[in-house]
């Protein structure tokens, strides 16, 4: 599939997602970019922002599974792999596959369970795969996996350790919808519209999951100039010369930076990726891989501001500035 | 026609010239028929008190000779105009607004409201501008010229340039080595003139470097918007970012981010930058370039424009074309083939310059020259020039000056009465001249009665002169007090031309300038008059009035003459005082101070100065101390334990120190933690902070 193609499928997702999931189109695009680099996305907001009515519409647009393992303090890791029961009646083990065999798989509040349970994530988001008693089992494709954390109560939670962060292509903040959007929801709301009856909302697929790993491959035909590279490679360097930060991304960053921007500009229907990609998707792509210094947080500075100030002086190719 | 009314102009030379009566007189009936005259054809015209002196004349002419400017006699009986400035470069309007809304209604007394209306709708006239607005819609409209010239000759090279490079995958960048590309984007990056950066990119173009042809045009184009303020340009800014903040600016978003998707492209593309794709950036950068410039500064002047607009809309009328003007003279003389022009040059250039005699100068009434310019006009007229000198300011070498005679009312009652009762009158000869001094009136003259040439001055001429005849409303009157070679009289007798020799040259004076002006030709004789007066004279006529040599030579000049030399005095004292106190360097280019976040050390150095201020060095001394203790307590307590005589032991086994002076110096900074720290402190304080840091910097330790 060539890049104008999968632009067009993605104009059509973004179109069909629209209809139910009111004022997130950037969210919905950072999701298509990680769906189709074969990312994962980790989302930070309050409850109540559509996270779930997120991954059930794009599911069901995508023509994919999905699941939803709701995180909590006693969440063993096979809860979320699956692991072998005995069955007495063929007397042998056989595998009970977890939620974690699905396509789309939400995560919801993945800081509420133990690291523990959170590392049985990781191979699953790296390897797309799951090994339980030795033996390894692949997921079905596409793979996606979107988690979402409470930025607000910290309480009982455990932080994701930076490995485990490192696994989520795109940290993507979720605020409220404006005014005039929540307003539409509303009427909706008010006017029958049930999230947990999408089927009434008369949702069209439009791909199936072979379409979708073909999106995916349809990737591979989309280049980078020499500067593009040095461009990326510029910013995930600076991050690790800034003075506030502790500790700049890795390069998995500087891959994923490198991969969300080629999903990007297959979403936008290029063949190529332009500085616009780049800058669009860094501040997703580094800010949960960015550890600062102590005196830069008790400052009151973040991350976002610091990839801000980067993106600010790192220079674009072909500037004519 | 009354008395006073007819000049007889000596001639002596006009038979010999055998000008054509009948052809000036039809010349100038042609002149006065364009409606341009707008006097001779608009019976509102305003006329000013001055040219209100024709109306008893024209009040007493016969209607048949008035058919060649018929609303003048009508004219008369409108209201009286203000001039606005200062003459000659300047436009008048009727007096008050309730004319205005008189003139627009149709009430004028010979032409109806349909009648303006057409001549409104057949003309097409500018508005009336304030100053400032005049000159900037001229400069706009000479820009605009310029630039269609430019791009007109521009189109025509580049066609005649040579045929498009045939398409290539990729470009030639690849031809060009790292040094070039890395000096291209330099020179990209430092140019920021518009043109220039287009016709870089054409240059690049024609090399077959079109990725760097592409970069150019990119760059020419994102330099224009900055130009005007529409984005604000930066090194890490994208094109998308560029796009987004043209929002704002409906006409220009579409072209402006269909032009940077190709530049995306070509820059980014696996397709690369080629000649076709060159030429369509190229072609949309400039037509944005374009537009972006003139769009912004006609928006500005139309703005500007409709400020200073009179939206009133007074009828406002060219001094040039009015009764008072010379517009019509001067076509008259040309039409009559003599070359005519207004001198540029000052006349003090004049000054022996004996191959310039050919021009004659004809003196307007508001030329004035200083003695520096008469003298100069002496020498010239000595070496063989024409003067001539149209009622204005006179040679104070010649012997010759005005008498007033008096003028009849302006308007056609009184200059009736006048007429009948009024007669101008000569002075006596011998008498003083008092240019100022109200002639002694004398009874009226018959009209058709020849002057009295045996009480005049020039009784003694050999042969009976030649007599022409024009008419002009009463003024002034010559008083010759030494030798004249020729004179006119009117038909009072009083003294109206005179004309001297002065060597191999002629001076010729006209007691009343408005022979010369546009209302004199409404009279035929007056304009047989003037070009007879011309062709007798030869060579090309040069009209002087009072803006020749008001120019200056020197920028130095100019301020003087503005009264600004004050104001540029205080600059340069100013740009001076900031010499003195910041040196060259405030006048340099340099890069905006960044806003770094500050190290720590900056913070401690902050708040010792703080401390200094204070003068509270007994605090800093014990904060200091009370830190240095701490820290080697942390660092050494394992080894040292606790108290100061191991911490001195095991400090100065580190640094190399006396054991005892260590200890002496960890005791004061005890004793000083220990002690009530008290306003002002000592120079102890500060020489135990020295000595600690010293001693916490040999062992390792940064403060």
């Amino acid at each position: 599939m060539n890049p104008a193609e999968i632009g067009a499928r993605c104009d059509q997702i973004k179109a069909e997602v629209g209809r139910v999931l009111l004022g997130q189109e950037e969210v919905v695009e950072h999701a298509l970019v990680a769906i189709l680099a074969r990312g994962h996305v980790l989302i930070e907001g309050v409850p109540g922002l559509g996270k779930t009515l997120l991954v059930r519409v794009l599911s069901h647009v995508l023509g994919c599974t999905h699941k939803r393992i709701q995180f909590t303090p006693d969440l063993m890791p096979s809860d979320v792999t699956g692991g072998n029961v005995f069955n007495s009646r063929e007397d042998r083990f056989e595998f009970l596959p977890g939620p974690v065999f699905t396509q789309l798989l939400l995560a919801d509040e993945i800081n509420r369970a133990p690291a523990k349970t959170q590392s049985a994530l990781l191979e699953a988001m790296q390897e797309s795969s799951v090994t339980v008693d030795g033996k390894t089992r692949p997921l079905p494709r596409p793979f996606f996996v979107m988690a979402t954390q409470n930025p607000v109560e910290s309480q009982g939670t455990y932080p994701l350790p930076e490995a485990q962060l490192d696994r989520f292509m795109l940290k993507i903040g979720v605020s409220h919808p404006s005014t005039e959007v929540e307003k539409q929801i509303l009427r909706n709301h008010l006017e029958g519209f049930d999230p947990s009856a999408l089927e009434r909302s008369q949702l069209q697929t439009v791909v199936d999951d072979a379409a979708l790993v073909a999106m995916q491959s349809g990737l591979q035909g989309i280049g980078f100039t020499e500067e593009m590279l040095d461009y990326i490679t510029d910013i995930v360097g600076r991050t690790r010369l800034h003075r506030s930060v502790l500790l700049g991304a890795s390069p998995r960053g500087t891959i994923a930076l490198a991969a969300a921007s080629r999903a990007r500009a297959a979403v936008m229907g290029r063949e190529f990726v332009i500085p616009d990609d780049v800058k669009a998707l860094a501040p997703a792509v580094l800010r949960h891989r960015l550890i600062l210094q102590p005196d830069a947080e008790f400052e009151g500075l973040s991350t976002d501001l610091c990839v801000e100030q980067i993106l600010g002086e790192a220079q674009v190719p072909k500037t004519a500035a | 026609m009354g008395p006073g009314f007819v000049l007889s102009l000596v001639l002596a030379l006009a038979p010999e010239q055998g000008f054509g009566a009948e052809s000036s007189m039809q010349v100038s009936k042609e002149i006065l028929a364009d409606p341009a005259y707008a006097f001779c054809h608009d019976p509102q015209y305003p006329l000013t008190p001055q040219e209100a002196q024709w109306c008893p004349v024209l009040a007493q002419t016969q209607q048949e000779e008035l058919k060649r400017c018929p609303a003048f006699v009508q004219a008369c009986d409108a209201r009286r105009a203000v001039l606005k400035g200062a003459g000659r470069l300047s436009s008048r309007a009727v007096e008050d607004e309730g004319q205005a809304q008189e003139r627009a209604g149709g009430g004028g007394p010979s032409r109806g409201a349909e009648d303006r209306a057409d001549e409104d709708e057949d003309e097409f006239e500018l508005p009336v501008l304030g100053g400032l607005a005049e000159v900037l819609f001229w400069l706009v409209i000479g820009l605009a010229l310029v630039m269609l010239v430019v791009a007109i000759v521009r189109n025509l090279a580049q066609s005649r340039a040579v045929e498009p490079e045939p398409e290539e995958p990729g470009d030639s960048q690849s031809a060009l080595d790292p040094d070039a590309a890395q000096a291209a984007a330099a020179a990209r990056a430092m140019e920021t003139d518009v043109e220039r950066l287009l016709s870089m990119a054409r240059d690049c173009a024609q090399r077959g470097a079109f990725a760097d042809a592409v970069d150019f045009s990119h760059a020419a184009l994102l330099r224009r918007l900055d130009h005007e303020g529409l984005i604000r340009l930066h090194a890490s800014r994208t094109n998308g970012e560029y796009v987004r903040e043209l929002r704002g600016n409906a006409s220009l978003v579409d072209p402006v981010r269909d032009a940077l998707r190709r530049v995306d492209r070509a820059q980014f593309g696996p397709q690369g930058a080629t000649a076709s794709v060159f030429d369509d950036i190229h072609a949309r950068v400039v037509a944005i370039v374009k537009t972006v410039g003139p769009l912004v500064l006609l928006v500005t002047t139309v703005l500007g424009m409709g400020i200073a607009c009179d939206t009133g809309a007074d009828p406002v009328f060219p001094w040039s074309t009015s009764p008072s003007g010379n517009d019509a003279v001067l076509e008259l003389l040309r039409r009559e083939g003599v070359s005519v022009s207004y001198r540029t040059e000052p006349l003090t250039a004049l000054d022996g310059d004996q191959a310039y005699l050919d021009p004659t100068l004809v003196m307007l009434d508001d030329a004035a020259a200083s003695e520096e310019e008469w003298r100069a006009l002496r020498g010239w007229v000595n070496g063989g020039g024409t003067l001539i000198i149209a009622g204005g300011q006179l040679p104070p070498w010649l012997d010759v000056s005005y008498a007033t005679l008096e003028v009849p009312v302006a308007t056609a009652d009184s200059a009736t009465a006048a007429q009948a009762e009024d007669a101008p009158a000569e002075p006596e000869p011998d008498a003083e001249p008092e240019p100022d001094a109200e002639p002694e009136p004398e009874p009226d003259p018959e009209l058709d009665a020849e002057p009295d040439y045996d009480d005049l001055v020039w009784e003694e001429l050999d042969e009976p002169p030649v007599v022409l005849t024009g008419i002009l409303p009463m003024g002034r009157s010559l008083v010759i007090e030494g030798a004249v070679d020729e004179i006119g009289v009117d038909t009072a007798g009083n003294t109206t031309f005179a004309s001297f020799s002065r060597n191999a040259g002629r001076v010729e004076v006209f007691a009343d300038g408005r022979l010369f002006t546009n209302a004199a030709l409404v009279f035929e004789l007056n304009a047989e008059t003037i070009v007879v007066t011309m062709q007798n004279a030869g060579g090309a006529v040069e009209f002087v009035d009072g803006w020749v040599g008001r120019g200056v030579d020197t920028p130095a000049d100019t301020i003087r003459n503005s009264h600004l030399t004050a104001a540029v005095v205080q600059l340069l004292l100013l740009i001076l005082a900031l010499y003195l106190w910041r040196g060259r360097q405030f006048g340099r280019g340099r890069d905006p101070i960044s806003k770094g976040r500050r190290a720590f050390s900056q913070h401690a150095v902050a708040m010792g100065r703080q401390y200094e201020k204070a003068r509270a060095a007994s605090f800093a001394a014990r904060l200091f101390s009370g830190w240095v203790l701490e820290r080697l307590r942390n660092r050494f307590s394992s080894a040292a334990g606790a108290g100061l005589l191991g911490l001195s032991q095991e400090v100065a086994r580190r640094s190399g120190r006396d054991e005892t002076e260590v200890m002496r110096l960890l005791l004061a900074a005890h004793g000083a933690i220990e002690s009530v720290a008290t306003p002002g402190g000592t120079a102890e304080d500060l020489t135990l902070v020295r000595d600690l840091g010293r001693l916490m910097r040999e062992i390792g330790e940064t403060t």
